[in-house]
């Protein structure tokens, strides 16, 4: 079973690597942080620690961005090409395939946010920030954790939409995920009777994406997580995942599809 | 993965480096327009989106200063597990960044919130503020003097500058500034914090005359700072009526001016209290 996820990951790797689009996310981050640095004169006599949070950030956005188109493109991809009826054809069962293709868009965005790093650290470097390796590298593993939940979200929306239909509402969801979600304390302020019953059923039954942003503890210097923490977020993070592509095998697994629809 | 995303992405790009080179911009064109009125190159390609960055900007700049804790606000429930654990990510504490390497961290932000909206006194007047603080004292007299071509009628753009200038001990620059910022205020301050600043400018006035030997315009001034801001007023009863008697007064000048020059040292960034505001 795992050859066979790990053959279908292999395939939207090697057509990831093959489409070299990476290099142009990488120059476009880049040219990002350099504008942002060409403000510097600005910060006359202040520190460079702007440049980096503003590298963090983009870092951040950009793997999003990157992590909900790619797990958005796969299965309407295959379907749009007409594809899907020959992995169908091979001994290859559905969820598998949703397993596969998700492992394959993971592998591909983490390197991707790998490499926003590794420009978001030299441009650091070279302005005179010394990052706090410890913290960061912690903020960096649960980034990617938070990816593989946004990538299994799209992943399990495009079963049902068609690829833009998908890419829109993943972000709109993750949005509101990361901004509306732990606010919902606050807004609970607002409001009386079964609401608050309501908010308080989303605020546990909704992930919650900020508590993978550990941003401001490389930036304003708290320092690493404990050990207990940082695993307990990972396997969140692994159970929120899990349910979102368990959600994409139910919607997938009974769908059918007609070849002169597809490909109209 | 799609490359759709590259057109989106290449427009952010394009928009930002718009949005930098405007600032860049701004800051000529600042100079070159001593009246004010005219909208500048950066108003007239980006209108008000450049003074929503620099509030932005502004309220970074106080994230900073609190380590990145933001302002506490009420919540219908609280210590739920999901809570516990936020917390433990970022911990909920107000501290401050402290010293000139606290402050050096929060001094962008502010230079940023100055950039993009440079007409803005109070961006304007933290920066000058940082960077006196921050030991570069050239560049904030630099900061005000640009401010001040840009707005010359903010008498409190010439009134941080004779602070300023007070706390460096240049006394007759720090005069003029204050005659200026006097003048500026005009004898029927506009707002409340205009009068409360007209208070001010008296005071330290009274202080620069009664140090120059002025005394009687000393004691007008500073019967004019009491009449001005009530609170003041017993304080300054005294002193005034020893100035007006030839009398040495309780507290002298010296003295005065060397606490004011202290206590220009706390922190005037963050006005909340520590117990979770």
């Amino acid at each position: 079973m795992m050859r066979r996820i790990w053959a279908v990951a292999e395939v939207v790797l090697r057509g990831w690597l093959r489409r070299k689009e990476a290099y142009v996310y990488i120059v476009l981050l880049a040219g990002l942080q350099l504008a942002v640095a060409s403000l510097g004169g600005a910060a006359g006599g202040g520190s460079s620690l702007y440049l980096f949070d503003a590298g963090l950030l983009l870092t951040w956005f950009f793997g999003w961005a990157v992590a909900l188109h790619a797990g958005a493109a796969e299965l309407p991809g295959e379907e749009a090409h007409g594809t899907v009826f020959l992995l169908l054809a091979k001994p290859l069962s559905r969820a598998e395939l949703i397993v596969g293709k998700w492992l394959g868009a993971w592998l591909a965005v983490t390197l991707c946010t790998l490499a926003f790093y590794a420009v978001t650290l030299i441009v650091a470097y070279s302005a005179g920030v010394a990052p706090p390796l410890g913290a960061l590298i912690q903020a960096g593993v649960l980034h990617l954790i938070s990816l593989a939940v946004l990538i299994a979200l799209s992943l399990a929306l495009s079963t049902r939409l068609n690829r833009d239909a998908a890419v829109a509402v993943a972000i709109v969801a993750a949005l509101a995920l990361y901004l509306i979600v732990p606010r919902i304390p606050q807004l609970a302020c607002e409001t009386h009777g079964w609401r608050v019953g309501a908010l308080n059923v989303l605020y546990y039954g909704l992930p919650h994406l900020e508590l993978f942003d550990l941003r401001r503890r490389v930036l304003h210097g708290f320092g690493p997580l404990p050990g207990g923490v940082l695993a307990t977020l990972a396997a969140y993070g692994a159970v929120w995942t899990g349910a979102l592509l368990m959600a994409a095998w139910l919607s997938y697994r009974r769908r059918r599809f007609q070849r002169d629809r597809l490909l109209e | 993965m799609s490359a759709r995303l590259i057109p989106g992405l290449s427009l952010l790009v394009l928009l930002t480096a718009a949005f930098v080179l405007a600032c860049h911009l701004t800051v000529s064109d600042a100079a070159a327009r001593a009246d004010g009125d005219d909208a500048g190159m950066a108003e007239r390609l980006l209108g008000g989106s450049r003074l929503l960055a620099g509030e932005l900007c502004f309220d970074q700049a106080d994230l900073y200063l609190h380590r990145g804790m933001p302002h506490v606000e009420r919540a219908a429930f609280t210590n739920r597990w999901l809570q516990r654990l936020a917390a433990q990510v970022s911990p909920p504490v107000v501290v401050h960044r402290e010293g000139v390497e606290g402050l050096r961290d929060v001094l962008p932000w502010v230079s940023l919130a100055a950039r993009f909206a440079p007409t803005n006194a109070d961006f304007v007047l933290t920066r000058a503020y940082l960077l006196e603080r921050t030991g570069n004292q050239a560049a904030a007299f630099d900061v005000l003097r640009h401010a001040r071509i840009e707005q010359p009628q903010d008498p409190a753009l010439s009134f941080e500058e004779a602070r300023m200038h007070m706390r460096l001990g240049h006394w007759s620059q720090a005069a003029s500034l204050l005659e200026l910022s006097e003048r500026l205020t005009g004898p029927q301050p506009a707002s409340p914090e205009w009068v409360d600043l007209l208070a001010e400018v008296c005071f330290l006035k009274s202080l620069l005359q009664e140090q120059a030997g002025a005394i009687g315009p000393a004691a007008a001034s500073l019967a004019r700072a009491a009449t001005l801001k009530p609170e003041w007023y017993e304080s300054f009863t005294n002193r005034v009526a020893d100035l007006r008697a030839g009398r040495p007064p309780e507290r002298p000048v010296k003295a005065l001016l060397d606490s004011y020059r202290l206590s220009a040292q706390t922190n005037p960034l963050c006005h909340h209290d520590d117990d979770g505001d």
